[in-house]
């Protein structure tokens, strides 16, 4: 491939699993771009949104009763040490990047 | 959002976490920045590749696409992050919606976005919705009009290892999953595997009702054009 199956990383074969997927399954990954041709990028200073970096967590169930979430919304959902996160996938279309802790481990989500 | 990559990673370089948004636009996909170098990122990848940091590449791992239904018959104490920025809140405004209803909304690419394509692959429509898969080798591609086509499932050998393809009419999305399976169909709305295996709500089980953990290979619900100039030697299921 081109640009990245060649060089892809090891990290690409974990296999993650709902319920233990987290840094400790994820592998070092390393490669080098060779192609990108910043002559068609578009490299903003400042973020064309802005990020999302929780600073308090709540119930999921919380957001279903008071009618913020529905049970069909769609959600993504992270795990850390058993510990399940979930982010509004419709929020996630503005904020594009979130970014927190979680059971003590960083996490990240791009949308 | 236009191609729906999403996907999770590892916010670390040599164990310092940088603090990352979205500031810029390749082959029409965001580009990622961290505050500390500036150095840009591609969110797919993880690759950084423009900037001091370019030859880093950020861990990666699956996020699930899920409903709050499903996420909660998977762990009722699951927490939520709620952003309360009024962008974000009007975005999710009547409850929110399925994700499969937000991509249907959208038909085409915004007008800045095109220039920053590179070649495209004309295999399938720009704008094709599908599943990529893949790992260090390898990468292959889904569309969901095939997998609609074959009963919204497909059980393939992908890298020598058999992964189950299908639409799961419950979260609205196309998923992807190890299975030991020869076979698999649909019961409803629950999917059952030849191993006595099954799938409802979003769970997997053993044939004993256990929950089981649902090996997963990398994998994105995207856009064709968005996986096609990341992988551009990607194979496409049902085309050679």
């Amino acid at each position: 491939m081109r640009r990245s199956a060649l060089a892809l990383p090891s990290a690409l074969t974990a296999l993650v699993a709902f319920s233990s997927s987290g840094p400790a399954e994820a592998q070092e990954t390393m490669s080098q771009i060779e192609d990108f041709d910043p002559g068609r990028a578009i490299l903003n200073e400042k973020p064309w949104f802005d990020p999302f970096r929780p600073e308090s967590l709540e119930p999921l169930n919380d957001a279903l009763g008071d009618g913020r979430l529905t049970e069909e919304a769609a959600l993504m959902v992270l795990e850390r040490n058993g510990q399940h996160l979930a982010l509004s996938t419709l929020q996630m279309s503005y904020h594009h990047v979130a970014q927190g802790d979680l059971a003590g481990e960083p996490w990240m989500v791009s949308f | 959002m236009i191609c729906n990559t999403g996907i999770g990673l590892i916010p670390t370089v040599d164990g310092q976490v940088e603090w990352f948004s979205e500031k810029g636009l390749y082959d029409g996909l965001f580009l990622m920045s961290d505050e500390r170098t500036g150095t840009y990122w591609n969110h797919m990848t993880g690759e950084a590749v423009q900037g001091p940091l370019t030859g880093n590449r950020l861990e990666l791992e699956n996020v699930l696409h899920t409903t709050v239904a499903q996420a909660l018959a998977q762990d009722p104490e699951t927490q939520l992050a709620w952003s309360s920025h009024p962008r974000a809140v009007g975005r999710s405004e009547g409850g929110g919606g399925t994700l499969t209803g937000l991509l249907r909304r959208i038909r085409g690419l915004p007008e800045i976005f095109p220039a920053t394509l590179g070649a495209e692959d004309e295999r399938r429509p720009r704008m094709d919705m599908g599943i990529g898969i893949w790992n260090d080798t390898n990468a292959r591609y889904y569309s969901m009009d095939a997998i609609e086509e074959n009963g919204r499932l497909l059980l393939e050998t992908f890298e020598g290892q058999r992964v189950l393809i299908y639409y799961d009419p419950t979260a609205y999305v196309l998923a992807a999953h190890y299975t030991d399976a020869d076979r698999a169909w649909w019961d409803g709305d629950v999917l059952r595997f030849s191993t006595g295996e099954f799938i409802e709500d979003g769970v997997r089980y053993a044939d004993d009702g256990s929950r089981v953990e649902r090996e997963r290979p990398l994998q994105v619900f995207t856009r064709w054009y968005g996986f096609s100039l990341t992988f551009p030697e990607t194979e496409v299921y049902g085309e050679g």
